[in-house]
């Protein structure tokens, strides 16, 4: 190998890491408080919602779908918590079960008409987007979900959300750990090994790579298909515990941007390790780039309207360097 | 007067040459027809001629005059029309037969006016159809709604609006039944008689006997051989599948026929009309079986591997009944099937060499538990890094990408794919597609080294491949076997007649059907 | 970071910009405005688009420079979590003081209060952050209501058939229901015929659907309560395309520029509005937090008083925008809550 070629090589593998440690010095220099620990963990926090849902989609990318329906499934399982804890008066154990049964059905509603109706993915997990923004606004009756809401049947809500439920979203560990990065944290670590060290995460890549070629090395395509349907709208449903939990109440405008922000986040991973292909390191990495650029130039006073247009040229960098200078090593 | 010649014609890519110089004159007034078997570079030359592949060796002359075309419009422009074998590129389905006959030059086609102008475009196409006869269409009927062979004279019909020098038709009966080619053929015939020179290709060679006037025939890459009319297919097959007074390398060789059976197919009908077919495979032997495309090769081996259900009849392995739903439960079932078109069916282009090999069989890389899906990367690194020596893969080792491999070894990764656990049967559809000799000798020999206990059965079409590495030559025609031989006692002139002889001719078809 | 800067100040509005000379310090400030450090207050917020929230942050950034301090506004439209987030970047940020503005209370509740816990003084604006050091400030959407409810009154004379928009769960609205129903109890006269709302965007054009609906059922109907613009811009398009803008008077809260030119136009149906000026809340907010910098007393419950516009007053005047609103009505401007000796305000201007 030349010495050209190591240099192109070292670009294409750690490029994207530089740029993530440069921003990160630059932007302490500018703003010290952008280092402070605390800070660091706001930059987390501030992502753990987003980067959860990226990581379910992350499943879906790899077999080589895409689930459009996560930001609502995570808006729709806020209200259904809001729901089970101030009108049901579930517990918080039942409520969070409940959740997770949900996201899980929605998956495998996905995963049928994708596999066994051959829905084009985008189009069904569009159509299960749009029914499900519909869905969660049914029970309140379009209404938000707190406590002492009028019911449409005239009574008044009094259950409210319990503080177990609300600590998986506010709570901290030692005073200073939040309890979502934790999970956060935790669930990148499982994808990562589920997808990168055990069987059946190479063949959801395997079935990404050439499905037809999975097939016939005896994997059960469409059943794996379906399965990473159902991870995806799980881990969205996860997404959307901790969003309830945080902002403790049935919000209708919760889901609000949360899809593109994970789509972003996911896509964005595939430049890190110059790895051309969904993964949940990039996956985080990529989402907590993201959340690290805007919470700095927060800090700096850039206003709202310029945060989109940040994540926009991110996100465009990430996929030129992915698909254009990584591809032609 | 010729009005395309193609000149000492040469193709490679990459490592491999596909077309090793052939040269062909079309002549106006004449069906010109090309046959080769697949993977001879016959769809190479056609691509050649019209315009997909810019770069190739040798020169194509158009009514005398040199020309070199940079894209498949350009070859246009200078007058190759084709008609390409799938149907439904050549035709809009969700416009009328008017606005197909007339899409080139009225709708998008260079001075097409700025207007739609529905007259202009009726007049024109009534012009182009009269001319093709397509007389008994109405015009303004939308293309989805007619018959598959209408669709594919509105096609031609459209290629001849412009007078080609060259109509060249790809496989234009694959999708037509035997009414609707004869339907296709008087129009054929009557295109002749108005001078119009045809390049027909196809695989059907009793089509061919039925209209061509001469046949090219290329094999391996090379010119194999120019037939005029009147020909018998066996002379058109000959020249495809080899030369018939080649030495015999094998000919000394005396098989083992004494392993045990490890697969029986008992009366077992592949497709729908054919007769039962009976075969027995031994441990240790590899068979070998060959025909024609559309004899029943890839049927067999789909129905061995549970991706078709075979209409009537047994497999047995090891002498009980097996019945396999799925490439699973075939693999369960222990046979294994290295499949054909390596790229579409086999290779997982983003993966590693390991993992390419690995993949069928991770359970025997579990690490701990095996509920926990874990893989020990250790074992499964040893396991590639044997079966990458074993079969003289070249490669910077095994976590090489499979794509920076040449089509040899990439085969080479996907059949050892396969070796890394015992199998009672393993099926290699035309595995030898596409690779060098090289690659092919590497591969059979460590076929040869491994079927001690499986019964290995190879499918292709050329019948050189198969006399390379099998024990017994077994002829399929019309889905059953229609011949057998041991190596050691080959008689190509008969396996050949086997794989020639129509259907009807048959006493065991007749009995079929 | 000048250009990000000056974006930012064009988003204050060229009025802002043009205003009179800031108004000389009355005095000496009292610590920490004296001079020895820049102080920087955080404003957080829930909502960002549209008029009101447009005015309001104008309202506030010109008053933050009139005192002199630095005021960092953070936003995501409508992204509940991110303001939460905020709230923790900002004590992140070491900030002296943080404004909230709007918000969940189920949300914002935790990090207020964990700010309170690091000495960071907060204050809120139409948001219960339910904290006894946390100082509110609000419009009073009962007396909005009430005002714009006694227009009527006096209009017809304490007898009304009523047609009502309405949308129940919504905090102000809910305030503002409570005048209706007080009204209600105390006029007979004053009788509720029908009641519609919907939040679809866009509020005018679908409340319009709806009203238009009601005006055929009850053709007796001759007032309209719409406690806010936006319902009432939909009142006002229904009565239009039905013709019957000279037999019903519509009375609602809230006021804009495009709320007072459809009020101004001949023949409207529009009589009346009761409204706060954002800007003045804006500035309000600046001024709380600067007086709790500076130890000051403050009340915890810091309202808004709205001001009534009648059709007639608003013609008379001649009054065609905001800013000659805010000209030719002072009392809208001078909102004399939260005041200083030590801290100017731009009278010339917006509050």
């Amino acid at each position: 190998m030349s010495r050209k070629g190591d240099m192109s090589n070292f670009f294409i593998r750690y490029g994207f890491l530089i740029v993530v440690a440069v921003s990160f010095v630059g932007l302490g220099l500018v703003q010290p408080a952008f280092w402070s620990g605390p800070n660091q963990f706001s930059i987390l926090l501030g992502v753990t919602v987003y980067a959860i849902l990226a990581l379910g989609l992350t499943f879906t990318l790899v077999i080589d779908g895409l689930d459009l329906s996560v930001g609502s499934t995570a808006a729709m399982t806020v209200m259904a918590a809001s729901y089970c804890m101030v009108v049901a008066e579930m517990s918080g154990t039942a409520t969070v079960l409940t959740c997770l049964a949900l996201g899980a059905l929605i998956g495998l509603v996905n995963g049928i008409l994708i596999v066994r109706l051959r829905i084009p993915d985008l189009l069904a997990t569009l159509g299960t987007m749009f029914l499900i923004q519909g869905l969660q606004l049914i029970p309140s009756g379009g209404r938000s979900i707190g406590t002492g809401m009028i019911l449409p049947n005239g009574e008044e809500a009094a259950g409210s959300f319990s503080d177990g439920f609300l600590f998986l979203g506010q709570g901290r560990l030692f005073d200073l750990v939040p309890t979502p990065v934790l999970f956060m944290l935790a669930l990148a670590v499982i994808v990562y090994v589920v997808l990168d060290h055990t069987r059946w995460g190479r063949v959801f890549y395997a079935i990404g790579g050439n499905a037809e070629a999975a097939r016939l090395v005896g994997a059960e395509v469409d059943r794996y298909r379906i399965v990473a349907y159902v991870l995806s709208g799980l881990i969205a449903s996860v997404g959307g515990i901790i969003l309830a939990a945080r902002v403790g109440r049935g919000d209708v405008s919760s889901g609000g941007g949360l899809l593109l922000d994970a789509v972003g986040a996911a896509l964005i991973g595939f430049a890190v390790l110059g790895a051309r292909r969904p993964n949940a390191f990039g996956t985080i990495v990529g989402a907590i780039f993201v959340g690290m650029l805007l919470n700095g130039l927060t800090m700096l006073n850039l206003p709202y309207f310029w945060q989109d247009f940040i994540k926009g040229v991110v996100l465009v960098a990430a996929l030129a360097f992915t698909f254009g200078l990584a591809r032609r090593r | 007067m010729t009005a395309v010649s193609v000149r000492d014609i040469g193709k490679r890519f990459g490592p491999t040459v596909a077309l090793h110089g052939v040269s062909f004159d079309f002549n106006p007034g004449e069906i010109f027809a090309l046959v080769g078997a697949n993977g001879a570079g016959k769809s190479t030359l056609i691509k050649i001629i019209c315009g997909y592949y810019p770069d190739y060796d040798g020169e194509i002359l158009v009514d005398g005059k040199p020309v070199r075309f940079s894209s498949p419009h350009e070859a246009y422009r200078n007058g190759i029309a084709t008609v390409h074998q799938l149907i439904d590129q050549g035709v809009v389905p969700n416009m009328t037969i008017a606005e197909n006959l007339a899409l080139a030059e009225l709708l998008v086609g260079e001075g097409a006016p700025f207007f739609y102008r529905p007259q202009q475009i009726a007049r024109r196409a009534a012009e182009i159809a009269a001319r093709m006869g397509l007389d008994h269409l109405d015009l303004d009927m939308q293309v989805a709604d007619l018959a598959q062979s209408d669709r594919q004279l509105i096609a031609i019909a459209r290629a001849l609006a412009t007078d080609p020098k060259l109509l060249i038709l790809d496989e234009p009966t694959s999708s037509l039944s035997e009414r609707e080619a004869d339907r296709l053929f008087s129009r054929l015939d009557r295109l002749r008689r108005e001078g119009v020179a045809i390049l027909y290709v196809s695989h059907r060679l009793h089509e061919i006997e039925r209209i061509a006037d001469r046949v090219g025939v290329i094999r391996d890459g090379r010119f194999g051989g120019l037939l005029q009319a009147p020909f018998k297919v066996t002379e058109i097959v000959t020249a495809m599948v080899g030369d018939l007074d080649r030495a015999e390398d094998r000919v000394a060789v005396v098989p083992d026929q004494s392993g045990a059976p490890r697969l029986e197919l008992r009366d077992l009908v592949v497709m729908p009309g054919a007769p039962p077919l009976n075969l027995v495979a031994r441990a240790g032997e590899i068979v070998g079986v060959t025909g024609l495309i559309g004899a029943g090769k890839s049927e067999l081996a789909q129905c061995l591997f549970g991706l078709r259900q075979p209409v009537s009849g047994q497999i047995l392995v090891d002498g009980s009944p097996v019945a396999s739903a799925s490439a699973a439960q075939a693999i369960g079932n222990g046979i294994f099937l290295v499949p054909e078109d390596r790229a579409a069916n086999a290779v997982i282009p983003e993966f590693t060499i390991r993992h390419n090999i690995t993949l069928p069989f991770l359970r025997d890389f579990g690490a701990l538990f095996s509920w926990s899906g874990l893989i020990r990367h250790d074992a499964e690194k040893r396991a590639a890094m044997r079966m990458i020596g074993a079969m003289g893969v070249k490669c910077d080792g095994e976590s090489a990408e499979i794509g920076s491999l040449s089509g040899g070894n990439q085969q080479k990764v996907v059949v050892a794919r396969w070796l890394v656990k015992p199998s009672r049967v393993l099926l290699l559809d035309e595995p030898y597609q596409g690779i060098d000799i090289r690659s092919r000798h590497d591969i059979n020999a460590h076929l040869r080294a491994n079927c001690r206990d499986r019964a290995v059965i190879v499918f292709a079409a050329d019948l050189d491949e198969i006399l390379e590495v099998a024990d017994r030559v077994v002829v399929l025609n019309h889905g059953a076997v229609a011949g057998q031989q041991l190596v050691g006692a080959i008689d190509r002139r008969q396996l050949v007649h086997w794989a020639a002889q129509a259907p009807q001719s048959r006493e065991k078809g007749r009995a079929a059907v | 970071m000048s250009l990000i800067k000056s974006l930012a100040l064009t988003a204050v509005g060229v009025a802002a910009l043009l205003a009179a000379a800031p108004a000389m310090a009355q005095g000496a400030k009292p610590a920490p405005f004296d001079g020895k450090k820049q102080v920087h207050v955080a404003l957080i917020r829930q909502m960002v688009e549209g008029e009101f929230m447009e005015m309001y942050r104008a309202g506030a950034e010109r008053q933050a420079e009139l005192i002199g301090m630095k005021l960092t506004t953070f936003g995501k439209n409508m992204d509940n979590q991110s303001q939460a987030n905020f709230v923790y970047q900002a004590i992140n940020m070491g900030v002296d003081g943080i404004i909230i503005d709007h918000g969940l209370t189920e949300t914002l509740k935790k990090p207020a209060a964990d700010a309170v816990a690091k000495g960071i003084p907060v204050v809120a604006f139409d948001v219960d952050l339910q904290h006894p050091e946390i100082n509110q400030i609000a419009q009073d959407d009962v007396l909005l209501g009430r005002m714009a409810l006694e227009a009527m009154l006096k209009d017809f004379q304490g007898k009304a058939n009523i047609g009502y928009v309405y949308v129940a769960g919504i905090l102000p609205l809910d305030k503002r229901d409570k005048a209706f129903t007080d009204i209600k109890g105390a006029n007979p006269g004053m009788k509720e015929i029908a009641r519609t709302g919907t939040l679809d965007s866009p509020f005018s054009v679908k409340n319009a659907e709806q009203v238009k609906a009601v005006l055929r059922a009850n053709p007796t109907i001759n007032a309209y309560f719409a406690p806010y613009d936006e319902f009432g811009k939909g009142v006002v398009m229904a009565l239009e395309e039905t013709s019957m803008t000279d037999k019903v008077k519509v009375y609602t809260a809230d006021i804009s520029t495009q709320d007072i030119q459809l009020m101004t136009k001949p023949g409207s149906p529009w009589a009346a509005t009761a409204a706060t000026n954002p800007a003045a809340i804006g500035a309000v907010s600046v001024r709380a937090i600067a007086k709790k910098l500076a130890k000051e007393p403050l009340d915890h419950e810091i309202t808004i008083p709205p001001t009534l516009f009648t059709q007639a007053e608003l013609i008379s005047s001649g009054v065609k925008n905001m800013k000659q609103l805010r000209e030719k009505f002072p009392a809208f401007n001078q909102v004399d809550r939260a005041t200083a000796p030590w801290i100017p305000v731009d009278k010339a201007g917006m509050f």
